[in-house]
């Protein structure tokens, strides 16, 4: 029996295998423009999806954060006037990292060891989760979960001998309710709470006292009013009572915030006045009775309104202290923002505090999860139908002796430059699209809150899909023909 | 296997580059039968099928296109192929080139049985030592005329400047030295026939297997084909395997080969054959 001599093929090299396939594209130009587009039109609709779900969670978050600098004055001035719930006191310990000197005081406030504190305020930052949770779970589920209670109450109750136990079998029961931390986590957390609850009770006592303290300096003032001027010795008193978090980097934007509010009381009160009222009707162009506060501050977002305003305000002699066009717009304005964010947390709830893929809840996640397979099935047809036609040119390279590798290199080559080519090109469309349309929605909190690195991941990925699935839809068909001897695939056509 | 001897005392290997023989009139063959080498020629059976058989299945149906075919072929020979449509032809030429796997009996190329070669090897053998050309030439539709004939050579390892070289001495054998940077689509059948043979040549094969090779041609530019393909046969040496309807082929042949029902019909040499007008005996069609 003779054996035949082979030497081992050269391996083509890169560059002239990319010459091959770039070859290749440009003569089925058309074609290749085909598939690409589909695939481009395919990542699109995926990094639409994901555009949105990002920046839903963006918005979502920055809506919190901003919201709470927003009312910081009234925050401040509620508890200085010694109401608060637990509710309020647990929020407070689960955001203490984010601001100097309140740490201190909880711990002082709550008679811990400073030690203890991160632990404490991580079984807190759980207990807000869950009462997130049970806030968003519908009122249906949660009577089944905790019956009527529901924030610090719902988790007393679950401390309760065997209720936890109840409750995670109703869980387990909903199969799509999520709860925020795994099944012990959860356990300990109602195990523990009422622990933290007497700590939480002290904390809220302490406060309390405190604010006894500071009403001493009220002067007579409402604690709205008194923290006006919290940058003077006000600010101080309260500090001194034992508020430590009151910094006076604090006291001066919650005194900048609580002369915006009082400024903004008068100017309402004021335009209730009959003739303000029968002026600003003019300027507003409505009827007398209709003059609210909400069309006010809608108007005075415009300068010539605001002017105008002034102008009679100072005829009338009734201008109010330090008020101006240029501040009565900004408190318009602000308000306006106000409602923007609100609006964007109320739009936003379900989707901030899920889990899921790049955190953007599991809602979310399962569109993304079905654009992806929508993707993968035009990708998959485009690239099946690109292929399928070239079994003769596989054959044909056969003859001339090709190795099946080299040919799964040209097509695995053709299909990645596909891929992304049609996955920029669609990821920068999808983007467009799918921020065009949150801009829409969200108008300019969007780029106050714009997502940037989460884009840029779910560009990546977005791209990467298109190629990986460009590539195995491409591929093996291809390596199906590259196997079959060279006249068997000539005859699949 | 047979009982046929397995020649010995040839090299193991077969020679990168044919030897020039002239072999225009072949010795003595005893024919229609498979004949043995002449004693002492440089000739050698280059290609050998033993009880070749071929069953296409369809569903339920099998075709058989080839029922147990027995040929010697030599080196430097012309043999052409004729049979009526359907007789075999393409069926048997896919299956000594290597192409496709019959479904009984073996080819041996050069004396190496192709069913046991592994798939790199047959990748060798298609690259270096046959060549194709087929009726609807398969010229790679986005390549110019000479990338196409250096394509096989960058599978052999040949580096792109001497291909370049090779390429263009090709283009020019087949007279297309200056359509070099055409592509197929902008040739006619003719010219894309002749690039397909030089592309064929392109590593200097031993075989060249041809299917209808003037198929799709008219009659001046088949003629010229087929000139091409035997000015290679004298000039080169190389063995070729022509199937094919063209009566003309008969002018250029060594010997014929007829084909019916997958069967072998008739061997004859070329000159035991007499050509009426317009009527090849023997072959009532
Ligand atoms: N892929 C296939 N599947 C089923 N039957 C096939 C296939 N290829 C060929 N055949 C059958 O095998 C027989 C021989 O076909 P082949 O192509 O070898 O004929 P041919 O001699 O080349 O004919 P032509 O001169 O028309 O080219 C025919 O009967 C044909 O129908
Ligand atoms: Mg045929």
């Amino acid at each position: 029996m003779k054996t035949i001599d082979v030497k081992p093929q050269p391996k083509l090299s890169l560059a002239r295998t990319v010459q091959v396939t770039l070859n290749g594209i440009r003569y089925r130009m058309f074609r290749s423009a085909v598939t690409m587009a589909v695939i481009a039109v395919a990542v699109a609709f995926l990094m639409n999806v994901m555009c949105e779900a990002v920046t839903f969670r963006a918005v979502g978050r920055a809506a919190i954060q901003r919201a709470a600098e927003l009312q910081l004055a009234d925050r401040w001035a509620a508890r200085l006037s010694g109401v608060g719930s637990l509710e309020v006191v647990l929020e407070d310990v689960a955001a203490a990292s984010g601001q100097p000197g309140l740490a201190e005081e909880m711990t002082r406030f709550g008679g811990l060891n400073a030690a203890d504190f991160p632990e404490f305020q991580r079984r807190c930052g759980l207990a807000r989760e869950f009462t997130v949770f049970l806030d968003q779970v519908g009122f249906a589920r949660r009577r089944v979960l905790v019956g009527e209670t529901a924030g610090a109450a719902a988790l007393a109750r679950l401390s309760r001998p065997g209720e936890f136990a109840k409750f995670a079998a109703a869980v387990k029961a909903m199969r799509t309710v999520r709860l925020p931390a795994a099944d012990e986590a959860m356990a300990d957390l109602t195990r523990t709470w009422p622990e933290t609850e007497a700590r939480l009770r002290r904390i809220l006592a302490e406060r309390n006292r405190a604010a006894v303290v500071v009403a001493g300096a009220l002067q007579g003032r409402t604690p709205a009013a008194a923290l006006a001027g919290a940058r003077g010795p006000f600010g101080a008193a309260v500090a001194d009572a034992g508020f430590s978090s009151f910094t006076p980097d604090l006291r001066a934007r919650v005194a900048a915030q609580a002369d915006d509010a009082l400024l903004a009381r008068r100017i309402e009160d004021l335009v209730q006045q009959p003739d303000l009222r029968k002026i600003m009707a003019g300027i507003l162009d409505v009827m007398p009775r209709d003059v609210n506060a909400r069309v006010l501050w809608e108007a005075m977002a415009g300068r010539a309104a605001a002017e105008k305003l002034v102008e009679r305000m100072r005829e009338k002699n009734c201008l109010p202290e330090g008020a101006t066009a240029a501040r009565i717009m900004g408190l318009a304005r602000l308000r306006q923002e106000q409602q923007d964010w609100n609006e964007a947390l109320r739009l936003t709830r379900e989707t901030v505090s899920g889990g899921g893929f790049l955190g953007i809840g599991p809602r979310m996640t399962w569109l993304v999860l079905v654009s992806l397979l929508v993707c993968a099935v035009g990708i998959t047809n485009a690239m099946l139908m690109s292929v399928t036609e070239r079994f003769r040119e596989i054959a044909t390279l056969k003859c001339l002796g090709a190795l099946d590798g080299f040919i799964m290199c040209l097509f695995l080559l053709e299909a990645a430059l596909l891929g992304l080519a049609g996955g920029l090109v669609g990821g920068l469309a999808g983007s467009v699209v799918g921020f065009g349309r949150m801009a829409f929605q969200f108008g300019g909190l969007l780029w106050v809150a714009f997502p940037v690195g989460p884009w840029l991941i779910s560009g990546l990925l977005a791209i990467l899909a298109g190629m990986l699935l460009a590539a195995v839809a491409g591929v093996y068909p291809s390596y199906l023909a590259a196997r079959l001897a060279p006249m068997e695939a000539m005859r699949i056509e | 296997m047979t009982g046929r001897k397995t020649q010995t005392g040839l090299n193991r290997i077969m020679p990168e580059t044919t030897s020039p023989t002239t072999l225009t009139e072949p010795a003595a063959l005893p024919a229609p039968a498979p004949a043995p080498p002449a004693a002492g020629a440089a000739r050698r059976v280059i290609i050998r099928t033993l009880n070749l058989r071929k069953a296409y299945v369809k569903g339920t149906v099998v075709t058989e296109a080839l029922r147990g075919l027995d040929t010697e072929i030599h080196t430097g020979e012309f043999i052409a192929i004729m049979g009526p449509s359907g007789s075999g032809k393409s069926t048997y030429f896919n299956m000594v080139g290597g192409l496709d796997s019959p479904t009984g009996g073996r080819v041996f190329i050069d004396e190496v049985d192709v069913a046991q070669l592994t798939a790199v090897e047959l990748a060798f053998l298609r690259c270096r030592k046959i060549g194709y050309i087929f009726q609807q030439f398969n010229l790679i539709q986005y390549q110019t005329a000479l990338e196409n004939v250096t394509t096989p050579m960058a599978f052999a390892g040949t580096g792109p400047d001497e291909a370049r070289v090779r390429g263009m001495e090709l283009l020019e054998l087949v007279g297309l030295k200056e359509r070099w940077f055409h592509r197929p689509i902008e040739m006619s059948g003719g010219q894309q026939q002749r690039v397909a043979i030089a592309r064929a040549m392109a590593n200097r094969p031993m075989i060249l297997l041809c299917d209808e090779p003037t198929g799709n041609l008219d009659l001046k530019t088949g003629r010229e084909v087929l000139e091409i393909l035997r000015q290679l046969n004298l000039e080169r040496g190389v063995t070729i395997i022509c199937a094919t309807h063209d009566p003309r082929m008969l002018d250029m042949c060594d010997r014929l080969m007829w084909i019916r029902d997958g069967r072998i019909e008739r061997l004859a040499r070329r000159d035991e054959v007499t050509i009426s007008i317009g009527k090849i005996n023997n072959e009532s069609e």
